[in-house]
């Protein structure tokens, strides 16, 4: 009995002794390339945040590559998901910090907070080289709102990938109920209060709001445009949002910009039909539960497909803060960056599948099974993208939306971006809930804000 | 008298069978949701039952990532990571518990010492040593953070000690030597202790999220809570196949528990050490 509990210990013993011979052993790099071809080939890297619905349609896209232009060029690109977009900057970041560029990838998929993590990297390698080294391209195929939005120091770092804006979506079925004109959103804040007002439902009994007129908290990303509209094109920091180098501080509190806006928020809050939900707010949509609310352009095709005829989905552009913030929205989304890692020389095989990415078919491609909406020039005269737009006339007012506003109106790159997120937000429910002041919110924000980017420009100065 | 305390047991009976419903719940809601369409996610108020029980999740959660491949790959980082982990923690524990030597408690804290640091604060760090032992991509970088269990150590400690020193006298005097005395008297003893944290420590294993996916590059080498935020689309309420693949993902644990929890509850009653 004994012996037999020994032998079985003792074995396990063995076992874990000889487990790591066996384990360096199965984690060898499977390169999967035709024998015939070896020594010519390049295979190059590329780390993405896409699963679900769109990691299809990017596979999609590789394999389309891997089959055509790289069949041709002797390019094989594998695509790595590497969970979501703060894992992909999580890792880039510890490679990037270790100043392993073999552990880099040759081109990585990041979004705006992300951006903080590359851009000063000297591993990065700034997209605009790879355009003027190409005579075939121009930066002026692409959108240029998309460019500036991935302008840092007048260079463009990261090829623009998935772009989108802020959209409102509302439920046109809700709106016939209470007399409104289903195809006249609110225009205005001061609109959209009176609009809310009218939506809003309680239930029999008067105790629980069943339906939202307008949910939402507005958080730095709603900002961005509700600021950025504001006399022209403002900025929440200085040094244009961070595009001009690292910002140090706030101006929203000096221009007056953060007050008017949570003044007019204030009013959409009182006149009783805003609800603070900061999570889920699209689902609360969908069930019905608000009959309004404001999100990505890039949600759209699965809003649509969610709600499907259960009422019908209107679209329009986001209200502006008053009658005189004209700016329109900003362009959010992501970009492929692309790193220098000692594989692909001069990036040469690396610039032709980014070219590929943003042809202008490709773009339709990518647009049509996304919602984000292309950044090719030339896929908006394509005759595909004209008929797409007809049958889908909600993208159109995306499409247009985007074409009205000032494209110098850009996302922030600045420190902590998520606490800053939630900081802008909860200062807001606090003044709502609370009835503090405006001042004082615009203070609260403003302090909590600088000390990031004090902390953050102490340590990397 | 005894109404007063059948009043009590029925209490108790309610309060027991409350909590594990709490704790049961997200488990069945799980698999509840692993039938919904993407209508029922989207209803309100939530539903609690599936109106059908059409497989078409747990065909597209198979189907859509290599969920096969990413279970065997959790079962080797957990079975092996636990088994080396607990055969480390139960020799240093039975030295720190029965050994005297120089620097014993020094040693003892130092280990203890590195549970306080957080893990998230460490990870980079872990990450650049792995990378540069070039452990990337292989089963040995993914346990490699596992291999020592502070946790585990200390609890071991905990349990060696309740067990007298005199028996160790009493077994040396009879010639038995001190492996023997730990796999023929310690470990029998504490058999509940080394199979309930053996089995904690295969769950933890199991569900860990971001380092696995940092060490990893190649998806063939990726572990199941990685694959599962493969299914996942943040813009959408196409939930059905994560939660497929959870319920998938949950089996293993599940089973290794109804397995050990006869030994585990055996172990408590016959380590009751009389006198």
């Amino acid at each position: 009995m004994y012996m037999k509990k020994f032998q079985f210990v003792m074995s396990i013993l063995i076992l874990a002794l000889c487990a790591p011979l066996v384990l360096f052993s199965t984690g060898t790099k499977e390169r999967s390339v035709d024998s015939d071809m070896q020594g010519q080939v390049v295979e190059i890297e590329f780390w993405h945040p896409n699963s679900g619905l769109l990691g299809d349609v990017m596979s999609d896209l590789v394999a389309q590559f891997n089959a055509t232009v790289g069949k041709e060029k002797q390019i094989v690109v594998r695509e790595v998901y590497q969970g979501k977009a703060s894992d992909v900057a999580t890792k880039l970041r510890a490679s990037l910090q270790a100043e392993r560029a073999q552990d880099l990838p040759d081109l990585a998929q990041v979004d705006a907070t992300g951006v903080m993590d590359v851009r000063d990297s000297a591993f990065m390698v700034p997209v605009q080289q790879l355009v003027e080294s190409d005579s075939d391209f121009s930066l002026d195929d692409l959108q240029p709102g998309t460019v500036l939005s991935m302008t840092y120091k007048d260079v463009m770092i990261g090829m623009p990938f998935n772009a989108s804006t802020i959209l409102l979506y509302y439920n046109k079925d809700a709106f016939r109920e209470v007399g409104l004109d289903p195809e006249r959103p609110p225009r205005t804040l001061a609109e959209l209060a009176d609009y809310a007002e009218l939506l809003v439902k309680t239930s029999a009994d008067g105790r629980t709001i069943t339906r939202y007129g307008f949910a939402g908290v507005p958080s730095s990303y709603e900002l961005v445009s509700w600021i950025g509209q504001q006399n022209g094109v403002s900025y929440l920091t200085d040094k244009r949002n961070g595009h001009d180098g690292n910002p140090t501080r706030v101006v929203f509190d000096t221009e007056g910009t953060l007050a008017t806006f949570l003044d007019e928020w204030r009013q959409v809050y009182e006149q009783g039909g805003l609800g603070n939900l900061t999570s889920d707010v699209r689902q609360q949509f969908i069930a019905g539960r608000t009959a309004m609310f404001a999100i990505s352009t890039s949600s759209l095709a699965t809003i649509l497909s969610s709600v499907g005829d259960r009422f019908e989905v209107g679209a329009g552009y986001l209200p502006m803060v008053n009658e005189s913030s004209t700016g329109g929205v900003n362009i959010g989304g992501g970009a492929i960056f692309v790193f220098e890692n000692d594989n692909d020389p001069r990036k040469a095989a690396t610039w032709e599948f980014l070219k590929y990415l943003v042809s202008a078919e490709s773009q339709l491609f990518w647009h049509m099974r996304t919602g984000y909406f292309p950044v090719n020039l030339a896929t908006y005269e394509m005759e595909e993208f004209s008929e797409h737009l007809a049958e889908n006339p909600l993208f159109k007012v995306a499409i247009d939306q985007l074409n009205d506003s000032d494209p110098r109106i850009q996302s922030v790159w600045w420190p902590n971006s998520y606490q800053a997120y939630y900081e802008i937000q909860n200062t807001i429910i606090e003044m709502l809930e609370q009835n503090r002041s405006t001042d004082e919110a615009v203070q609260k924000i403003s302090n909590t804000l600088n000390r990031y980017m004090d902390e953050y420009n102490r340590m990397n100065r | 008298m005894m109404q007063a305390r059948k009043i009590g047991n029925i209490n108790k009976m309610l309060f027991a069978t409350l909590l594990g419903l709490i704790v049961v719940f997200p488990i069945y809601y799980a698999f509840a949701a692993s039938f919904f369409s993407i209508g029922e996610f989207a209803s309100y108020p939530p539903k609690l039952f599936p109106s059908s029980f059409s497989p078409v999740h747990y065909v597209r959660a198979v189907t859509g990532s290599p969920l096969v491949r990413f279970m065997v790959n959790s079962l080797i980082a957990s079975g092996i990571g636990t088994i080396i982990r607990m055969v480390v923690a139960v020799l240093a524990a039975f030295a720190v518990a029965f050994f005297e030597f120089r620097g014993r408690r020094l040693l003892f804290f130092l280990v203890l010492g590195t549970m306080m640091l957080p893990a998230d604060a460490l990870i980079i760090e872990n990450f650049l040593a792995v990378s540069r032992m070039g452990l990337v991509d292989t089963y040995l970088g993914i346990i490699s953070v596992y291999l020592l269990g502070p946790v585990q150590l200390f609890m071991l400690r905990q349990s060696f000690k309740t067990i007298p020193k005199t028996y160790r006298e009493i077994a040396s005097m009879d010639g038995c030597s001190d492996l023997n005395f730990l796999l023929k008297v310690v470990l029998p003893l504490s058999r509940s202790i080394v199979l309930t944290l053996s089995l904690h420590s295969f769950v933890t294993i199991w569900n860990t999220y971001l380092w696995p996916l940092l060490v990893t590059n190649n998806p063939n080498m990726r572990t199941v809570q990685v694959g599962i935020t493969m299914l996942r689309y943040a813009d959408s309420l196409d939930f059905g196949p994560v939660f497929a693949a959870i319920t998938i993902i949950i089996l293993p644990s599940v089973v290794l528990f109804l397995v050990l929890r006869k030994r585990i509850v055996a172990g408590i009653t016959s380590g009751v050490i009389v006198g």
